[in-house]
């Protein structure tokens, strides 16, 4: 299992790590480690200006996601958790209606809709479009969030008195952290790693995100060593970005507060 | 503290009525508790109380002042839960504190109550503590305490002892009683337990499908229960409940059960007169039946079908001509499938209407 799962890691590792020599070998077994491990493409990439740039982009698009998703998910979970009004259900299914459908199909109309509204060809537009995927999900975990917070917490709050705001910022939003920031997680890696909105909006502009890059790249001169340094590079904010959330997600957060 | 006053209080989900025509006044350091079986309305009434579920129709009214419209935070009452919702993001010192800082009490003031309050409810030492490191009867005191440290005007208490277990929830009723005393809060409390109900309360209120039986002190509901309901809802193992018909023969008036025959005795034939003839319920509770020859009354023989022991005494159920009965005596010598002698004291018997349910006495008075 544990090879299963960290033998693409350690090959990508390895070809990033590679000298020319060691992967274009004439016909020869590709040797376990290089023959001279270098850091010459991470050197290339991160003095390359377009590199630099895309990863910029990306994660502007991704903070950005983050944010606006959560500002719109989280509130709409909580009314519909705390909250019974009619036709609920069928609220909770438009919301997630988009996911019905491959990105690829919602992707034109998409577009359609976002050119006259002047959200091609910038961050605002690929964030904005990365809300639209990760917001149904945002919305289904935060549920999950709060519906494992039990009522009594913030009644209690009130009767202790609180007014029915204090009693959310106070009680409810610090306790449901932690599973707000799995939500975070969740959309920062689906921003990060998207690829066809971001190539779609970006299309007509200098603009990438990182994914874009590479299929750029991918499309010219595909190296693998330059590809897997890129790989590498791709995936280290994602690490980062969850062990600084993971903080907040201790466990069994809600222990103690009810029995 | 206060006097609490529900005016003819109804509450209503739909169509679902399920507080209905609710008036009760619970007056200034009062003990009061709510007891019935769940589902009875005994909670929403409380929530009702507190703020947190609407009126239908009705009032409520605390210190004479009409509170329907209040919201929670600005009515000055204090509750537990029966989860305790104890913050779990927080200290046991920042639990407590909660209502404090809200209040804007100054910062001098808020650490000195929450020492008071720690040493009040003996959890020095653990006020650094977050819930989930503490045991349940910490958790239990810190619910207590977070609510008492506000003064408030009434202290509702919604079944706080059901989560605990059995040796702790009696010490937790003790402790309850020994901080009303000390300090002469306003209760409000409600349980399913009626031995909760009868040991500490100064008033009891009975309640059924959102209907209040019967308000008394502990003892006299006890003593002379409104209806079988009350009667049956009271007392462990409860009240024995039989079929019977009360006849006159001669100048005696008699109560047959099945078979056996009991006289009653010259001071209630007054009160009974009038149902000679009638099929009635026969109610006796356990500790007033007792074994042996000797006492008031004719014995009568049963056999004797369960011995529970409980150590100090035992529970026996007897058969009494296929009719089952339990009874609670110290005698420790019983076993299983003996015929014995037993004697009713009809002293404390009681009499039910056959329909109604209602207590023949209690309606005649």
């Amino acid at each position: 299992m544990i090879f299963i799962v960290m033998a693409p890691i350690f090959i990508m590792f390895k070809y990033s790590l590679s000298d020319r020599a060691s992967v274009v070998t004439g016909g020869a077994v590709i040797p376990l480690w290089p023959y001279e491990p270098t850091l010459e493409q991470y050197r290339g990439l991160l003095s390359a200006d377009r590199f630099i740039g895309a990863a910029i982009t990306s994660l502007k698009t991704a903070l950005l996601a983050v944010i606006i998703s959560l500002i719109l998910g989280v509130p709409a979970a909580y009314a519909l958790v705390r909250y019974r009004f009619p036709g609920i259900l069928v609220l909770t299914t438009f919301l997630i209606s988009i996911r019905f459908f491959p990105d690829i199909v919602s992707v034109v109309p998409v577009v359609e809709v976002f050119t006259p509204a002047g959200l091609v060809g910038n961050v605002a537009g690929v964030a904005a479009a990365h809300c639209l995927l990760s917001v149904p999900y945002v919305i289904f975990i935060a549920m999950g969030v709060f519906e494992s917070i039990p009522g009594d917490l913030e009644e209690q709050a009130q009767v202790l008195g609180a007014g029915k705001i204090t009693a959310f910022f106070t009680v409810t939003l610090p306790v449901a952290l932690p599973g707000l920031a799995a939500a975070a997680i969740y959309v920062f890696l689906l921003s990060w790693d998207e690829f066809i909105f971001a190539y779609f909006l970006m299309a007509f502009s200098d603009l990438s995100t990182l994914p874009v890059l590479l299929r750029k790249i991918l499309s010219w001169t595909p190296q693998h060593n330059l590809l897997a340094a890129i790989s590498v590079l791709l995936s280290i904010p994602v690490v980062l970005f969850t062990f600084i959330v993971q903080k907040y997600m201790r466990a069994g957060a809600t222990a103690g507060a009810v029995k | 503290m206060a006097e609490v006053r529900f005016s003819h209080v109804i509450k209503k989900y739909g169509k679902n009525e399920v507080v209905k025509d609710f008036s009760l006044t619970i007056f200034n350091e009062e003990f009061v508790t709510l007891v019935g079986p769940s589902g009875c309305g005994k909670s929403t009434i409380l929530r009702m109380l507190a703020g947190l579920e609407e009126i239908t129709e009705g009032d409520i009214y605390i210190d004479g002042i009409k509170t329907n419209d209040i919201p929670p935070q600005k009515r000055d009452v204090a509750m537990v839960f029966q989860s305790y919702a104890l913050f779990p993001h927080m200290t046991v010192a920042e639990n407590i504190a909660f209502g404090l800082k809200l209040r804007r009490k100054p910062q001098r003031e808020i650490v000195s109550r929450i020492e008071e309050s720690l040493a009040l409810f003996s959890l020095r030492g653990l006020g650094e503590r977050r819930p989930r490191d503490l045991s349940g009867g910490q958790r239990q005191r810190v619910a207590l305490a977070r609510a008492l440290v506000l003064s408030p005007k009434v202290l509702l208490l919604d079944e706080p002892l059901s989560n605990l277990d059995a040796k702790l929830r009696l010490r937790m009723r003790s402790e309850l009683k020994r901080i009303h005393r000390e300090l002469r809060s306003t209760i409000f409390y409600v349980t399913h337990d009626q031995v909760e109900a009868m040991s500490l309360s100064d008033r009891v209120a009975v309640m059924n499908e959102g209907r209040l039986e019967q308000l008394g002190a502990p003892l006299e509901i006890y003593n002379s229960p409104k209806n079988t309901f009350v009667a049956s809802f009271l007392g462990s193992p409860p009240i024995n409940l039989l079929q019977a018909r009360i006849q006159k023969e001669g100048e005696t008036l008699y109560v047959n059960i099945g078979p056996c025959k009991l006289a009653l005795s010259r001071q209630f034939r007054e009160s009974y007169l009038h149902c000679a003839g009638r099929d009635i319920i026969f109610g006796i509770r356990p500790e007033h039946i007792s074994i042996g020859e000797s006492g008031k009354g004719k014995p009568i023989l049963a056999t004797v079908d369960v011995v529970e022991p409980l150590g100090d005494r035992s529970i026996i159920t007897v058969a009494l001509h296929k009719i089952e009965l339990a009874l609670i005596t110290d005698a420790q010598t019983i076993s299983p499938l003996r015929t014995i002698p037993i004697i009713f004291d009809m002293e404390k018997a009681q009499f039910f209407d056959r329909e109604s349910g209602e207590n023949i006495i209690c309606k005649n008075r």
